[in-house]
């Protein structure tokens, strides 16, 4: 059920010989669903402290199930994987420290309907960090503004538009300060126009130095602002390259024709 | 005095079980028809139809089945001076109540009806009532099947409460059995069995046409 | 039409019919109570993954909603009491309104188990929250907002239902209406008021109601 066993020693020599500055590594990843279908198939991925990863694919190729296994809301059968140097077990207390330490944003939001927009974001801090109220009000307060939302602060997430939900949703990730920030197809739950006010946030994010894997399909933002992109196909990486690379000289089959889909 | 064996109690209770159907089929039809009113009445353009609709509505929906038959066993004797048999009370009783029920039902799905099937109707230059019974009902009537089919249950269910001003159906039967039997416990749970017989399969319809309808 | 009403019956009652009232009001609040927990349980069981628990909440259920609620309660006073577990007319009332409120709770509160979003869920474990954290904090207040309106609906039919009971003779509004009736003979009068008194407990609960999902489930008129 969990991760390959390693005795102590290996793992310990293992994660010395992996790069100092790596926040995620993920090795020979897979994982079946319950119908036996094999979903992952030994993916690895190592993403370096303010590395800015794009992951891309044809829809079920795997790459939203792959980065759910970062924060343990996807189990998975065999390999490892090592959040900020302390590797995923799957247990319960194991898993609860690695989700502190990683954001997630959703394609679908996923904001809690009950809650105010501020609530939303002040939620987290105070339950899992313990945050007095009037801090975790603060930091809401100051992240509200950096995705230029304070004005909607009392408002409830269905009064708001799908772009200024997904900006909130970013806002609550960053409120418990995260080492990491997966987004899940961010902007394809969006009508177009709204898209670029999501995409703005998240560059701003990469700008600031935020270390950042994102599975989505918007070539503009993936040219511009990522350090790397990967291919994903029938749940194994096909291609990891630069950008500039990735998109203007791809070197595999699989990538040219999924490039030549989605560019027209 | 009749020797009262298993058989012969179930013998009985199946015979008073037939009072029970007629009367429920007699509501049900009887409070579709006026419930179809009810509800033309209820969803017209004009206040002054609509108000009476309403008000009926919220009398029978916000008042216990059984002061209803009281009201017209009761009360409709003194109030006209006839006397209606508790066969007559119970028939009226019941079919008001079920016309109340089914005509808030569909009003119900003709308001689940998108807007703009109203409008492109309209749009066509159909009358209003070429809207209603081209476009709106037929739509409205689908939808409202299941809980229909599953509002009969309580429909068969409040007969039981015809016993109370003294129609022999199924209950009052199982009531006096028992009373000159010494055994409720067995009489009455053979009158459950029969009414788990007459209603559950109608649940079950109920609860699969749902199903489907979702499924479209 | 050579009937005059009189409505001094009323008048010179009126103490009566309160009476009658607030028992129909007691009576309503203790069953629904204890029909509710009975439902939780019975979603629980529904919920539960569990084939024996959902078998029996399933059983349970189908029973109390296919049988007509006069002969479920004329089951437990004058069944019950024939096998030697006598009770008063009021217990088997409780008991008899309880575990038939139950069995449509049970189905209430089970969709709105149901109807929350795996969405909700993740997006608090991803944040790092705890499962008691995630119950309460998260998941709770949308599901009761979910079944609220269905729920609010069942008591009102919960509370015309205590009607019924008088059929054991327990002492609520009903049978003080029968009990005037049978010594004055003024049944119109009496019933007509005695519905309208159930129709004002019926507006005041939705009024209640109402007042309680605006304080507390406002958000849902902006969910979807």
């Amino acid at each position: 059920m969990t991760s390959t066993p390693l005795d102590p020693a290996t793992a310990a020599a293992q994660a010395v010989a992996h790069d100092p500055n790596a926040v995620i590594i993920a090795e020979g990843v897979e994982k079946w669903y319950a119908n036996n279908f094999h979903v992952l198939k030994g993916v690895d991925l190592t993403v370096r402290r303010g590395e800015v990863v794009v992951i891309m694919g044809p829809s079920g190729s795997g790459k939203s199930t792959f980065i759910r296994t970062f924060n343990a809301l996807e189990p998975y059968q065999k390999g490892r994987i090592e959040i900020d140097g302390t590797e995923l077990t799957h247990k319960m207390r194991n898993v609860e420290v690695i989700r502190r330490e990683v954001g997630m944003v959703f394609q679908q939001f996923n904001l809690f309907p009950h809650l105010t927009v501020l609530e939303n974001v002040m939620l987290a801090p105070m339950e899992v960090r313990g945050w007095k109220k009037a801090q975790a009000k603060d930091k809401a307060g100051e992240l509200l503004e950096r995705v230029g939302i304070l004005s909607q602060a009392q408002k409830y997430p269905g009064q708001l538009s799908g772009g200024q939900q997904q900006r909130v949703a970013i806002a609550r990730a960053l409120a418990m300060q995260p080492k990491v920030m997966l987004f899940d197809e961010p902007t394809s739950a969006l009508d177009p126009e709204m898209v670029r006010e999501v995409l703005d946030v998240m560059r701003t994010l990469a700008a600031d130095g935020m270390t950042m894997v994102c599975v989505t399909h918007e070539v503009g933002f993936a040219r511009e602002v990522a350090d790397r992109a990967v291919l994903m196909a029938d749940g194994l990486i096909v291609e990891e390259g630069t950008p500039q690379q990735f998109f203007s000289n791809p070197q595999r089959d699989r990538t040219r024709q999924f490039l030549s889909q989605i560019l027209h | 005095m009749q020797d009262f064996t298993l058989t012969n109690i179930t013998y009985s209770l199946l015979l008073a079980t037939r009072w029970t159907i007629v009367l429920s089929l007699i509501a049900f039809v009887g409070g579709g028809l006026v419930g179809f009113l009810l509800m033309l009445m209820r969803i017209s353009p004009v206040a002054w139809v609509r108000l009476p609709s309403i008000v009926y509505i919220e009398f029978f929906q916000g008042t216990p089945l059984i002061m209803q038959l009281f009201l017209v066993f009761f009360g409709i004797s003194v109030l006209f001076q006839i006397n209606l048999s508790a066969w007559e009370a119970a028939t009226i009783a019941l079919t008001t109540y079920t016309s109340a029920f089914l005509a808030d039902i569909w009003r119900g799905s003709i308001e689940a009806i998108p807007q703009g099937q109203w409008e492109a109707a309209r749009a066509l230059g159909l009358s209003y009532f070429k809207q209603l019974k081209r476009i709106i009902l037929p739509q409205a009537v689908k939808m409202s099947v299941p809980s229909t089919v599953g509002f009969a249950v309580q429909v068969v269910k409040g007969t039981s409460l015809a016993s109370v001003i003294g129609f022999v159906e199924l209950t009052r039967s199982a009531a006096s059995i028992s009373n000159v039997t010494f055994q409720p416990f067995l009489v009455f749970s053979i009158a459950a069995a029969i009414y788990f017989c007459l209603c559950f399969p109608l649940s079950l319809l109920s609860k699969r046409l749902e199903r489907r309808f979702v499924f479209e | 039409m050579g009937y005059t009403p009189n409505y001094s019956v009323i008048f010179n009652n009126l103490g009566f019919f309160i009476q009658g009232a607030i028992a129909t009001l007691q009576l309503a609040m203790t069953s629904i109570f204890l029909g509710l927990l009975l439902g939780i349980l019975g979603a629980l069981g529904r919920t539960s993954g569990n084939r024996i628990l959902n078998g029996i909440a399933v059983a349970y259920v189908e029973f109390f909603r296919n049988t007509p609620f006069l002969i479920q309660l004329f089951f437990f006073y004058f069944g019950f009491s024939s096998v030697g577990l006598r009770m008063t007319a009021w217990q088997a009332a409780v008991l008899a309104l309880a575990i038939n409120f139950g069995a449509y709770s049970t189905e209430i509160v089970r969709a709105g188990i149901e109807g929350i979003g795996k969405g909700q869920v993740e997006a608090g474990l991803a944040l790092g929250l705890k499962k008691m954290q995630i119950f309460r904090r998260i998941i709770l207040v949308p599901a009761l907002g979910n079944i609220y309106p269905a729920l609010v609906s069942q008591i009102v039919i919960a509370i015309l239902f205590t009607s019924v009971v008088s059929q054991v003779s327990a002492e609520e509004l009903t049978f003080v209406g029968s009990y005037l009736q049978s010594r004055t003979f003024r049944s119109f009068e009496i019933y007509f008021f005695i519905s309208l008194l159930y129709l004002v407990m019926v507006w005041i609960v939705k009024l209640v109601a109402y007042l309680v999902q605006r304080r507390f489930f406002g958000f849902m008129r902006y969910v979807r």
